[in-house]
Order: C-alpha cells, then structure tokens, then sequence
C-alpha cells in the first residue's frame, strides 16, 4: 500500500488520492497535523478535520490556485496567575494543510461547520460529474 | 499550608482493558492538560468528536476515569480517499490523592474538549498568611 508521509505543511495531491483509492490501493492512513478525512460520495466530498479546543474565529479555509488551503492555529486558553501546570500535551502551534481540488468540485459551493472539535468542510460535485441515470425510452 | 500533591494527578489509562469491550473501535489514550490553582485540580483533555451521550467521567476514592466515544465520522456509502483520523473511543484514568471533594466534581464539553475540576477539600486549599 502506497502510503503518503504527511509533514507539518503536507502538499496533498487529492486527486492522486481518490485514484489510489480506485485503483485498488486501499485507504491512505498517514499521520498530519491536524487529523483529516477525505469522504467521496456520489454528490460530493467531505473533509473532515479533528481541531479540539478550536472556535470557527481560529481557523480559515481558503481556495487559492485550485487549492483547498486550511489554515488555524489553537489559541491558548487563559490561565488564573500562580496556576501551576501538572502535564501539558495538547498541541497549540499553527497548522497550514492543502488538498489539490478535483476539477468536478464546484468551488462555489462549498461549506463548513465545527462541531464539538470536528470540522466538516463540504464540496459538491458540479451538476456534470454527479452519477445519474439515464431512462431507456 | 503547603501540598505535596503535584505529580499526584496522573496516570495513563490501561487501554488493554477497553479493547476487549470494544473490539471494533480503537481506544486511544487522549491528550490532557493538568493544572492546580489555588482550590482546584483542572482537567482538560482533548476528546474531538466524541459524543455527548458517549461521554462518562466517574470518580472513586482513587481514580478519575474518563471515557468517550467519536464511533464513525462518516455515512455508510463514503469512500475514504484519505483516513487519519481512527473510528475510535477515548479512554484515560487519572490517578487521585487525598483532598479532593469527589462530590463537587464538575465536567463540561466544549469544542471537543473536556474539562473536570476537581474541588480541594478545605484544608488542603491553599491559604494566605497574612503578615501581622
């Protein structure tokens, strides 16, 4: 199985992806900062991004030269003066991730939400790429 | 008065255990943050996605025990094109000292994080001595 070492700042070749995926090279797991899914189903894809601690105002999605471009950073919350801290492990420090689009996503189109830490960004298909079927006279 | 409670917070969690029970999911020891302030033990652990109803914080004389679970991210007929994130459950045990009030043990779940605070009991809260 060809797997993709994502780094800090990964280029992601999308489309290459979901042709391993057709091709029979299985699921890609690979480790990046933050944690990602890429969905496709018949009407669109779904990205998906694990972001805990994260508000909407902490993260910005962007579409730049044909690139799917999320950028955040954790902000760290306030502590009281003489706190003392017993264990730290969460990550706060800034994160950029690229998904090269397919030409079918309709750049328009697309949405996202944060819930409960998950980002769910969705990109519909364009009327053309959808499956249909074609009644037989 | 002084306490000689700081790395008393802490223990990982025995995944081994909830794997039996959950054979499907994977159990992952999430990431946390300890704090102390004067009155308090804070918790704060990363638990994105996990569901509210999912969500289980107990407490016995000894441990603080956290579980939650994310189950799957997406519908049935997805075709994962990418899969870093794992269909999986968290589970972590904190290790508890003496002074803490089991019985005012508050958690609340925001932005996929978790955070428990943990009261002191009175004599174990730390104190001004003023300077007369």
């Amino acid at each position: 199985m060809f797997v993709r070492i994502a780094g800090f700042d990964p280029l992601f070749d999308f489309d290459r992806t979901v042709d391993e995926m057709l091709s029979g090279w299985g699921t890609v797991r690979a480790a990046g900062y933050p944690a990602m899914d890429v969905a496709e189903y018949d009407g669109e894809y779904v990205v998906v991004a694990e972001l805990p601690g994260m508000k909407k105002e902490d993260v910005k999605i962007s579409v730049e030269e044909g690139n799917l471009v999320l950028r955040g950073e954790r902000k760290h919350y306030g502590l009281p003066e003489g706190t003392k801290v017993l264990r730290h492990e969460t990550h706060t420090h800034p994160f950029v991730r690229r998904f090269v689009l397919p030409d079918e996503v309709n750049v328009n189109e697309i949405s996202a939400e944060m819930k409960d830490g998950i980002l769910r960004i969705r990109l519909p298909k364009t009327e053309q790429a959808r499956p249909r079927e074609i009644s037989i006279r | 008065m002084t306490k000689k409670n700081d790395t008393a917070l802490v223990r990982r969690g025995n995944n081994a255990l909830m794997r039996q029970t959950e054979p499907r999911e994977e159990v992952v020891t999430p990431a946390a943050d300890v704090f102390e302030t004067g009155d308090s033990f804070i918790v704060r652990i990363d638990m994105p996605g996990a569901r509210r109803e999912s969500l289980q914080v107990s407490v016995d004389a000894r441990t603080l025990s956290i579980r939650g679970s994310v189950g799957s991210l997406h519908d049935g007929e997805a075709r994962l094109a990418l899969n870093e994130i794992a269909h999986k459950s968290y589970y972590r045990q904190f290790a508890l000292t003496d002074g803490i009030e089991s019985g005012r043990i508050q958690a609340e779940f925001e932005d996929g994080v978790l955070t428990v605070v943990l009261p002191k009991s009175d004599e174990w809260k730390a104190k001004e001595i003023r300077i007369s």
